[in-house]
């Protein structure tokens, strides 16, 4: 009785000298006042705002956004942008999304090769593995049947291919032969593919390992590019 | 092109005006959301000195302080949006949310940077027996600022969520539903931590005591 009468006095000190130490960290209305009038303050305010602002128009969301958030789109908009705290619930989403993105790209570019294994025979792919005569001539009636052979596997096969074929009208256009893009010409060279009629900058026939005039640099050439079963260049021809 | 308007005169204008209506709040709020940047600079006014005290209650420095009240009220400019008027809460209210959470976020940083600095030296910790020993029992400025100084020592050693409650609940004199509205928390975690937010400064008194 005497112990637990000494215990609950022990504990009904500590709990005044909790209070006391709680109570210690109170400061004066006066120093509240000094602080809350300082001339300062309302200046820190407004760069910090000035500031945050830059920085959210620099991560290209609206400078006043606050203005028309009262729409729940926004205010989502808002809580994604802010990059200090993100809601359990979006990284999550963000996880699965990436998840499903990943499992898609594994997916898909096995599908056409897989099917085409299955209901086509290969035929043999006329783009030269050495450098090709340069001179111009005309584009047969129907080009993709000489220059570059393509499995026609289904019939959803079939009008994608028909898409990216030059149709009969591109007869009166003048080519050039295919020239092989020596990073991709080896001996794994694709004995299939598809050709993409594409508008380029020649700037952009550096990257694929060609020379250019660079005074043209901005200029645009068009061209056919022949694109291997495996999603690689293989070839290119200029189109005038 | 930002308008900033010298605020030097809102304080006599606030004055003069019967202020701490809600309305009042609201309609500035209404204001500054059409584009109005010297309404913002009157809501700072009326409600300044609110959260200078509030910040007061967890920090002792006046940068600390001062560091507080700005963000406190910056973060509320950009969350004007989702400001509800009088539907959910007053704007003083709202507001001290922020002001909260804003010092919640500044103690879990400030524990993390100033560890090794909240330490005591040896002789910080004779002092703080000795001032634990005769507290409440001085009453000059001195002694209360030295108290002061070593009490916020004495609570930097605890957990954030712990010291936010505990000082919410102590120094700040609110009910736990009032906590747990300020915090955001349940008002049953409220309750869990205020209990193990005590039994951690007991733990931390036991050694100097």
């Amino acid at each position: 009785m005497m112990l637990r009468r000494k215990k609950l006095s022990g504990d009904e000190g500590f709990d005044q000298l909790q209070r006391e130490v709680l109570l210690a960290v109170k400061v004066s209305e006066e120093e509240i006042e000094e602080v809350a009038t300082s001339p300062d303050l309302y200046e820190g305010v407004r760069l910090r705002i000035a500031r945050e602002r830059r920085q959210r128009s620099g991560g290209k969301v609206l400078a006043d956004d606050w203005r028309s958030a009262d729409s729940a789109g926004l205010n989502f908009i808002r809580a994604l942008l802010v990059p200090s705290r993100p809601p359990q619930w979006i990284l999550t989403a963000a996880a699965v999304l990436l998840l499903v993105a990943v499992a898609l790209l594994l997916w898909l570019p096995k599908q056409p090769r897989e099917s085409s294994e299955i209901a086509q025979p290969v035929i043999p792919q006329t783009v030269p593995s050495r450098p090709l005569d340069l001179g111009s001539r005309v584009l047969p009636a129907s080009p993709q049947k000489v220059l570059v052979a393509v499995p026609l596997v289904s019939k959803q096969q079939r009008r994608i291919y028909r898409r990216d074929q030059p149709s009969d009208n591109h007869a009166d256009e003048i080519a050039t032969d295919f020239l092989p893009l020596t990073f991709t010409a080896d001996s794994t060279a694709p004995e299939s593919g598809h050709l993409v009629r594409v508008t380029i900058p020649r700037s952009a026939l550096l990257a694929m390992g060609l020379p250019m005039n660079a005074e043209r640099a901005g200029e645009l050439v068009r061209a056919d590019v022949f694109i291997g079963d495996d999603g690689l260049a293989r070839a290119i021809r200029f189109i005038q | 092109m930002e308008h900033w308007t010298d605020i030097s005169g809102f304080a006599t204008a606030a004055a003069l005006e019967p202020v701490t209506h809600e309305a009042v709040d609201d309609e500035l709020v209404a204001a500054v959301r059409s584009g109005d940047e010297a309404a913002f600079a009157l809501l700072f006014e009326r409600h300044r000195r609110s959260v200078t005290r509030l910040a007061y209650r967890f920090f002792y420095r006046r940068e600390q302080v001062e560091d507080i009240v700005q963000e406190s009220f910056a973060n509320a400019y950009f969350a004007l949006g989702a400001y509800r008027g009088g539907q959910e809460r007053s704007f003083i209210a709202w507001l001290s949310r922020i002001t909260v959470r804003a010092c919640y976020d500044a103690l879990r940083r400030s524990r993390r940077a100033e560890s090794v600095m909240s330490e005591l030296n040896q002789e910080e910790e004779g002092l703080l027996a000795e001032k634990l020993r005769d507290v409440g029992k001085g009453n000059d400025i001195e002694s209360a600022a030295i108290s002061r100084d070593l009490a916020n020592k004495l609570l930097q050693r605890l957990e954030p969520d712990d010291r936010i409650v505990l000082t919410l609940l102590s120094v700040g004199d609110l009910s736990v539903a009032e906590t747990a509205e300020l915090t955001g928390w349940s008002v049953s975690k409220v309750k869990m931590r205020a209990h193990r937010a005590r039994r951690s400064l007991r733990r931390v008194l036991h050694r100097f005591v």
